[in-house]
């Protein structure tokens, strides 16, 4: 131990920072030692860009409102009531206030970190806030022809089209909002999501939402994610739920 | 799936008609709610030889999540000081945190299947149940900080002996209890903890637990966790419907 704590010393790294400063191993680096984030995205041994890595999105813009970049949202009638119901409301009955999970596709629009991880026959994202996972079936399966138990974050399968992995999501439950605004969805809900990995620290999620129940035709957006080089992941539990009382 | 749902379901409602008896009746021996025996063979190994740990285990006893002291050597008693033992007394089943949705930290387990994933630098612990939560345990021999924020999982650092795994932790928060009996902790508490895969279906587990602040003396328990073949860990989120404590009176205590 002593030893790793004396190469730790010599490669410049403090002492107190040896948790949320360490330095990610085999990244490739410009001269001054920070991670080159414009370098070519890795690829795995079968040719595939690498996806794994720790990253967040860019910015709230699509955390806020799914549809930003949307001159109009495809409503069906009851779903855009209800949508300006929950504006009116200014969030308060927004179950991720309560502690309970944000639901795909919403994970990838947080400000929190999450981690991606291929692993035989999936693949597997850590999500920092709330702490929760998600699995993503790569192993060739189809879904199953009947979802007992539609959860937060559904059931996902994804697969390889040239450089995109392209994640298809059903079997999700009604409860969850697709983003802080509240638009609504119901468990007809099939949500694709396209990772592409531009480069070494860049990636886009585009995503489309497919709710014949709730709008009249798939919409979507490009979420921007940039990697975070050097930190981990740390552990964010909702533990105090007490917020929502003071929303109005 | 469905297999294995009905049988959780079963043992969460063997596990509910025990809880309103009165405290120290009906309490079956930890054995007798075993469920079917493990599947058998020889441990599985990775193209490097060393035990593959990967598959889906499931608490196969129920030391870690009732009463620790189950878990320990037999005469042995769980050595907790002065202080601990009025913490503890003061424990009431329904401020148990795990009961109020929250994780359910070192050694405790919930009833629930869990995972293993190692994707080297790290290693991490899915679990099904606990808050659907995971634990990060960092395998390139660095050290822990010097100061860490206390978590409920606290910092976890492991390294390879053998076929064993040995998971160091420090770190912790103080808010969570060792098992429904309230066993208490202090922020001063150190785990290690020796996982072995001793055959095809069962993983054993030994828990060092050392807490200064709590206990006279470090004590081992120990306990195993069963494979589940051809099976996958399923989304349970305790927050969804957390409706159980208010049924929850009394001392802290087993079901």
């Amino acid at each position: 131990m002593r030893a790793v704590i004396g190469l730790a010393l010599l490669a410049g790294f403090p002492l107190s920072a040896q948790w949320l400063d360490y330095a990610s191993k085999g990244i490739p680096r410009n001269t001054d030692g920070k991670a080159n984030l414009l370098a070519a995205a890795p690829r795995t041994p079968d040719g595939h860009p690498d996806l794994s890595g720790l990253w967040v999105a860019d910015n709230s813009r699509n955390l806020a409102n799914l549809a930003a970049d949307l001159k109009e949202v495809p409503f069906q009638p009851w779903a855009e009531r209800l949508y300006n119901e929950r504006r009116a409301q200014g969030g308060k009955n927004d179950p991720e206030a309560r502690c309970l999970p944000q639901g795909v596709p919403k994970v990838n629009t947080l400000p929190y970190p999450f981690k991606i991880m291929n692993m035989p026959g999936e693949v597997v994202i850590l999500y920092e806030m709330y702490y929760l996972y998600r699995q993503i079936f790569t192993d060739g399966r189809d879904f199953p022809k009947e979802f007992l138990s539609p959860s937060w974050m559904g059931y996902s399968i994804g697969k390889w089209e040239g450089d995109d992995f392209v994640v298809t999501t059903a079997g999700v439950n009604e409860d969850f909002w697709m983003d802080t605004f509240g638009h609504p969805h119901t468990s007809a809900l099939k949500v694709t999501e396209r990772f592409r990995r531009t480069d070494f620290g860049h990636m886009e999620v585009n995503v489309t939402i497919d709710d014949p129940k709730a709008y009249t035709k798939p919409w979507g957006a490009v979420i921007k994610q940039h990697l975070l080089p050097d930190t981990e992941l740390l552990e964010f539990v909702c533990e105090k739920n007490l917020d929502p009382q003071h929303f109005k | 799936m469905r297999h294995r749902f009905s049988m959780l379901l079963a043992t969460a409602a063997a596990a509910a008609l025990i809880w309103y008896t009165p405290t120290g009746s009906a309490q079956a021996p930890p054995t007798a709610r075993k469920g079917p025996p493990p599947p058998q063979g020889p441990t599985p190994r990775l193209a490097n030889g060393r035990a593959d740990f990967s598959g889906v285990w499931r608490p196969g006893d129920i030391f870690l999540i009732e009463d620790i002291s189950l878990g320990m050597k037999s005469g042995e008693t769980v050595p907790l000081n002065e202080w601990g033992k009025q913490e503890m007394s003061k424990h009431l089943s329904k401020n148990d945190p795990e009961a109020n949705c929250l994780p359910t930290g070192v050694p405790r387990h919930a009833p629930y299947p869990w995972k293993i994933v190692e994707t080297p630098p790290y290693i991490y612990f899915l679990f099904e149940g606990n808050i659907h939560s995971y634990r990060q345990i960092f395998m390139d021999g660095r050290p822990h900080p010097k100061d860490p924020n206390p978590t409920w999982y606290g910092h976890s650092v492991g390294k390879w002996e053998g076929d064993t795994l040995v998971v160091d932790t420090v770190g912790f928060n103080d808010l969570f209890w060792f098992d429904f009996v309230g066993h208490p902790h202090t922020e001063q508490l150190h785990t290690t903890e020796r996982y072995t895969r001793k055959d095809l279906g069962t993983l054993l587990e030994e828990v060092t637990i050392d807490d200064p602040g709590a206990y006279t003396k470090p004590f081992t328990v120990y306990a195993s966790h069963r494979l589940l073949p051809n099976d996958e860990l399923m989304e349970y989120i305790c927050q969804e419907n957390q409706r159980d404590t208010q049924h929850l009176i009394g001392p802290a205590g087993r079901p």
